[in-house]
């Protein structure tokens, strides 16, 4: 199961993906995750990792098996140094046991590197916790090469538990393959160990320094615990050449204290520290995840519910087109009906009775009587049928269909609309004037449209 | 109306509400700011046949309601005349309605009237939407007594899209037929308004109060999430522009007498790439809120106009006084605006910056040359290598951060209070005074200490990010509170 550094490696692309996608469109994937995921499992805290199985199931990948090119190479590193770990191991141990059969191995020696490995050990330890990075640039150089990783992602603050974690699992190699080398060692050579050190120092002392470092073990495992006079017996001096008194075998009677003292001072600590390396890498990988910019977004899209309020519904209306024709001058005609109860006072100063009606409240009988009574009443001399209009009403089907009658009624006499502002001598604006003319083209039968001459608004 | 477009209407399902009247009338203002649409095409050609388009409100893919909106009517005196030639009794007309839709619904002469009058048959609630900019005219009482003929729930809107206001002849004539009677104006409704006027919908049937009240109740969420989304981008964005660098790369032969070009074509990719980051973050802001087709006054930005993110007068609207920094975001009396000398800039305020020089005659216009922004040349940078590089950036005076705020705060709110229907390009006038005047004590500190960090390059960390944007939150709100002040 992929840990918490796959998971925050996988949302970080899936993040990076996501950043071409419209922002509705996330909002209502996640959503509907979430749902579904309501539905079938009651309200339960959504995780990150199934979300990105789902998103990646639902693409046609087999969930978490894509390998990350960051961890492609971290895996190569790791594998890298833990090689590097175990060769080590045995070289250094291989070097510590070597024996001529001149002069007898020093255990002091064997305990100075077993102290530098435990410091080494919990030097890696605090690095890690403390995201320290002394290998930053090796790493940072690695990375670069690799044209499929981007730098600066979100393994960037994870690096130093990162390189913890595998420092500390190659110094367990190093451990196991010492250990190793040397239980080969002694069942394959007769080693002679003993104790020596430039320091006035009593078997007594160094009795009770290896007593110490016997501790964990001296209860259970007497064999491995050197006796006081192991320890005296088995002094030696380089110059001293008087050994010959001792039993041969004494000589080799340290290594069960060496052994365990190996197991126990490095083997050990690097186990429980790579322990403490994984735990802190989980725990920062987990975080940074929760601090990663997409989380909190993430989290806000699935919970929040998607409001579509018709944003997105294209329009099918068409927008008014270019008209071609243009205004004519107002006729001279007696002639005029006004429509929907437009006026056209001041005007039209010639006109000597009330303009004949049509349109608006009144019924469309009453439409017919007018044009009934204009054709009646009309003679040769007579103008163009003048249809004054309000220029702020839309012009509409009904008079559409009024002058259609009225070319029934009227026939070979042209039409004229005259559309008026609120003030008759005002010319309308060309916004409104503009649809007349649309309207005009519209219905064709050569009915045109008047307007007054601009002029200076009346006080 | 078509398949394609046909929604739910029996009765005691989701309400719908047919949006009809005269042509032209600001049915689809109505529509288009309601539904947060601005590619609702407003002025259509008077008479051009169009069908009803449903628009609902889904919330997580229940619709809570839908408005329809419709053709407007082309023929109501001749529908009338039909209704009342086929009916007996006042019991049979909305049957007769219906009896007229049936008939007609394959006629060219009534597309429009059949249109706008199914979504009322099939239980549709009737807003109906009347123009208080012109004058009454009783032409348009066909149309609302065949509405008052459906016998479905009515509310009148009286939506001014013009200056002239005749509002209360409106008021009294549409009240003789119409149970509820609102005025909205589609263009300039605040946000409350629109759910107010949603609220009213849901009083016209008992059964549809409480899906209404819940659809005010998440469109009410989805304006707080915005806001908090629009802090979120305007610290994102502000983060990144005030830590900007821009860089080039020499050979160490051309690199070691770097000349004034140099200098000056990274500047002015730094200028470019800052005014695209605040292009970007406009473009995401608009988005946010759904708005795809403003045409913004300034959209054609050249170094010297006033509304460049350089200029003088940008400066001038936005800054702040070298009180105002000085004193970490506690300056006392005015934090800056129009008129204000005393500015920090031409100051250094980072250490190492370098200044650069004035463009000659441009310095007049343009305060950007004037900001401290650092210069790393080649041969102040240690170390060997073939390849040197020169960095310039980020800017060093706070100036700049509070000139990014200011416009980008202004620029939220511009866009948070435009409605949908509004077609007027969109104007960011300066104003008189400082706006950053309302916000409270601990706010301006706060974000003091965060422009402060990161001038001097930090990455926020994750607690400090998440500061950054409550603050600008904050910012907001005072904005908000500061334009309301100023309007009332």
């Amino acid at each position: 199961m992929p840990g918490h550094l796959e998971t925050l490696l996988a949302f970080d692309r899936q993040y990076q993906r996501d950043q071409q996608q419209s922002p509705a469109f996330l909002h209502r994937r996640d959503r509907r995750y979430r749902m579904d995921l309501d539905s079938r499992a009651g309200n339960q805290t959504p995780d990150i990792r199934h979300w990105l199985d789902q998103l990646q199931a639902l693409s046609g990948a087999t969930p978490g098996s894509a390998t990350l090119p960051e961890l492609r190479l971290w895996r190569r590193i790791t594998a890298g140094f833990v090689a590097a770990g175990a060769l080590l191991g045995v070289l250094t141990m291989s070097g510590l046991l070597y024996y001529d059969g001149g002069q007898q191995i020093n255990v002091t020696v064997i305990l100075g590197v077993i102290l530098l490995q435990l410091l080494l050990a919990l030097y890696t330890a605090v690095q890690g916790l403390a995201g320290w990075q002394p290998w930053a640039m090796v790493t940072g150089a690695l990375l670069r090469r690799q044209p499929d990783i981007a730098t600066g992602g979100p393994l960037k603050p994870l690096t130093g538990p990162l390189m913890a974690r595998t420092a500390q699992l190659s110094g367990l190699l190093f451990g196991i393959t010492g250990l190793i080398t040397l239980l080969v060692s002694v069942v394959i050579q007769d080693l002679a160990f003993g104790w020596t050190t430039t320091l006035a120092t009593s078997a007594d002392t160094w009795h009770r320094v290896v007593s110490w470092i016997a501790a964990p073990w001296s209860g259970w495992l007497p064999a491995a615990s050197p006796s006081l006079q192991l320890v005296e017996e088995t002094r030696f001096f380089r110059l001293d050449s008087a050994n010959g008194a001792v039993d041969p075998a004494r000589w080799g009677a340290w290594w069960p204290f060496i052994a365990m003292a190996w197991l126990s001072w490095v083997i050990l600590p690097r186990l429980l520290l790579l322990g403490v390396a994984v735990i802190d890498l989980r725990r920062k990988s987990r975080r940074a995840l929760i601090r990663h910019p997409g989380y909190q977004a993430l989290l806000w899209r699935m919970e929040t519910p998607t409001v579509d309020t018709g944003a997105e519904t294209a329009d099918g209306g068409q927008l008014p087109r270019q008209h071609r024709s243009t205004t004519v001058p107002v006729p001279t005609t007696s002639l005029v009906v006004s429509w929907a109860g437009a006026t056209a006072a001041g005007l039209l100063p010639d006109l000597s009775q009330p303009l004949a009606r049509a349109g608006g409240n009144q019924s469309l009988q009453a439409d017919r009587d007018t044009l009934g009574q204009l054709s009646e009443l009309a003679t040769e001399d007579d103008g163009p049928l003048l249809v004054i209009t309000r220029s702020w009403e839309p012009p509409t089907a009904e008079l559409a269909d009024f002058l259609e009658e009225a070319t029934d009624h009227l026939p070979g006499r042209s039409i004229v609309l005259l559309p008026m502002a609120q003030d008759a001598v005002v010319r309308p604006d060309d916004q409104r004037l503009g649809q007349w003319l649309r309207f005009a083209e519209r219905i064709g039968m050569g009915v045109q449209v008047a307007a007054v001459e601009a002029r200076e608004k009346t006080s | 109306m078509n398949d394609q477009n046909s929604v739910d209407h029996s009765p005691g399902q989701v309400p719908v509400f047919a949006v009809v009247g005269h042509p032209n009338r600001g049915k689809s203002s109505v529509v288009a700011t309601l539904s947060q649409n601005d590619r609702i095409a407003i002025a259509l050609e008077p008479g051009t046949t169009r069908v009803s388009q449903p628009y609902p409100l889904n919330v997580d893919g229940r619709t809570l309601y839908t408005l329809v909106d419709t053709p407007g009517f082309q023929r109501p005196r001749r529908v009338l005349e039909w209704l009342q030639a086929h009916s007996l009794s006042a019991s049979d007309r909305p049957e007769t309605v219906a009896a007229f839709v049936h008939q007609h619904r394959d006629n060219p002469r009534f597309r429009d009237e059949c249109e706008l009058l199914t979504p009322i048959i099939e239980g549709a609630g009737i807003i109906y939407v009347v123009d208080g900019s012109v004058p009454y005219t009783a032409e348009q009482e066909a149309e609302m007594t065949i509405l008052r003929w459906t016998g479905q729930p009515s509310l009148a809107l009286i939506n001014r899209i013009g200056p002239d206001d005749h509002t209360a002849t409106w008021q009294s004539a549409l009240g003789q037929f119409f149970q509820i009677v609102r005025i909205f104006d589609a263009v300039r409704a605040p946000f409350e308004q629109h759910l107010g006027l949603l609220k009213a919908f849901g009083q016209l049937r008992p059964d549809w109060e409480q899906p209404l009240q819940e659809a005010t109740g998440y469109l009410t969420r989805q304006r707080q999430d915005r806001q908090w989304q629009s802090a979120r981008l305007i610290a994102e964005a502000l983060a990144e522009m005030l830590t900007h660098q821009e860089s080039s790369t020499l050979p160490k032969s051309l690199a070691a007498n770097p000349d004034r070009t140099l200098e000056d074509g990274l500047r002015e990719k730094w200028y470019q790439s800052q005014r695209d980051r605040e292009e970007k973050l406009r473009r995401d802001i608009e988005t946010l809120y759904q708005h795809h087709c403003i045409a913004r006054q300034e959209a054609a930005l050249a170094w010297h106009h006033d509304h460049d993110l350089f200029s003088e007068e940008t400066r001038q609207a936005w800054g702040v006084s070298r009180t105002y920094l000085a004193t970490a975001g506690f300056g006392a009396g005015a934090v800056g605006g129009a008129g204000i000398d005393a500015l920090t800039l031409g100051h250094s305020l980072g250490t190492g910056a370098l200044i650069g020089g004035l463009l000659g005659a441009a310095g007049s216009y343009f305060y950007g040359d004037r900001l401290a922004v650092r210069m790393l040349t080649p041969k102040a940078l240690k170390g060997a290598g073939e390849l040197q590089t020169a960095t310039f950036g980020p800017v060093q005076d706070l100036q700049f951060g509070y000139i990014v705020l200011g416009r980008a705060v202004d620029h939220w709110w511009h866009i948070s209070q435009r409605n949908h229907a509004g077609r007027d390009p969109l104007a960011l006038p300066p104003s008189d005074h400082h706006w950053l005047e309302t916000l409270a004590g601990d706010t301006r500190k706060t974000l003091q200490r965060l422009l402060v960090r990161l001038r001097k390059q930090s990455r926020l960390n994750h607690r400090e990010t998440q500061e950054f944007s409550t603050v600008v939150h904050s910012a907001l709100g005072g904005y908000d509170q500061w334009r309301r002040e100023n309007a009332s």
